[in-house]
């Protein structure tokens, strides 16, 4: 069973080209109590927060203007920077299979379906918490380690064998309307 | 991925850390708040989708003026329906979602296969502009069926891509 979280500390960064989005996801996170939450609407400006905050996750639209989503990460993983190992949750309408190979293969952590529910984020930001995986590093590739074993899955979402199936992201948006 | 020099790191970061600290606000008080943040911010969702609908409306106007011909117009359309879709289910509106993601679809397909069709565009639109008002506010997919099913004969009429969408 999975825990509190404690965000009082923590710094988030919110990227996603939709300001109506962003103030959502932003309102979210600090119900959840999170302590600073910072906002972009493209990867230039996420690179620049970086730059010159302390980031503590970054949640990152897949379509953002510019250097899209997995670009962005693919960038923050393969350099020596403060931020390199952060978790990066992806944010996607798209969650293909496909894309959510394309996702841990440029160094994300986890995809989270749009449209986001408080619980679907929450499920989230236990599982980042709770399951740490190390990472696998080379020349040309930084990214989550995917031989990763799960000790009984969450209690609700979060498993990586869910982030490609529709149906949770209609669950948690029927969830929503209750 | 080049796998000749590949080593295992072990990083834990300071999210983990600190999130795992004792305090903090409780799981069934942190939904309960952002659920009550939400329902609040409900009440400002048309008036924004009412926005992102003109909005829209002027983009595809755009496409219809140019007869779908410019990748601009197509993209700008694209992603202002991207927008809508991705608030509908939150704020209780999945039909929205529905209706918003055929049309996605519609202009993804038709940019990529360079066919044009004006009645397509219009009728998802139209239909778009149907959903976004207060009467279909918590009416789930099922519930419309007949209208979901008209959006995907007109939908079917473009050739699926495969991959991993746009």
């Amino acid at each position: 069973m999975l825990g509190n979280l404690n965000l009082e500390s923590l710094t988030f960064v919110v990227a996603d080209d939709a300001a109506n989005f962003r103030k959502i996801a932003v309102g979210i996170l600090r119900d959840f109590g999170a302590g600073s939450i910072l906002e972009a609407k493209d990867g230039k400006e996420v690179l620049e927060t970086l730059g010159r905050s302390q980031v503590d996750m970054l949640l990152c639209d897949t379509a953002l203007p510019g250097i899209n989503g997995f670009a962005l990460t693919r960038k923050i993983r393969s350099e020596e920077n403060p931020h390199r190992y952060i978790p990066i949750l992806l944010l996607t309408s798209h969650t293909q299979q496909g894309n959510v190979e394309r996702a841990r293969d440029c160094g994300d952590n986890m995809v989270v379906a749009k449209p986001i529910s408080p619980r679907s984020l929450y499920s989230r930001l236990q599982w980042a918490a709770e399951n740490e995986r190390a990472f696998i590093e080379s020349e040309s590739y930084c990214s989550p380690d995917r031989r990763f074993k799960v000790e009984g899955p969450p209690a609700e979402g979060g498993r990586r064998a869910d982030d490609a199936k529709d149906a949770e992201t209609k669950d948690d948006a029927k969830d929503t309307q209750e | 991925m080049s796998t000749s020099n590949a080593r295992r790191i072990e990083k834990t970061s300071r999210f983990a850390v600190m999130a795992r600290r004792p305090g903090g606000v409780s799981r069934d008080q942190a939904l309960a708040r952002a659920e009550a943040t939400i329902d609040k911010q409900k009440d400002n969702y048309l008036e924004w989708v009412v926005r992102d609908l003109n909005t829209l409306e002027s983009y595809v106007n755009a496409i219809h003026d140019h007869e779908g011909a410019r990748d601009e117009d197509m993209e700008a359309a694209y992603s202002k329906t991207a927008q809508i879709r991705d608030l509908g289910a939150t704020f209780g509106f999945p039909l929205t979602t529905e209706v918003a993601d055929s049309l996605c679809e519609l202009l993804h397909r038709m940019r990529h296969a360079r066919m044009y069709g004006r009645g397509a565009v219009q009728t998802h639109l139209e239909a778009l502009k149907l959903v976004c008002t207060e009467a279909f506010k918590g009416k789930q997919p099922n519930d419309e069926k007949p209208l979901l099913d008209g959006l995907g004969r007109v939908l079917a009429k473009y050739p699926a891509l495969t991959g991993n969408g746009p």
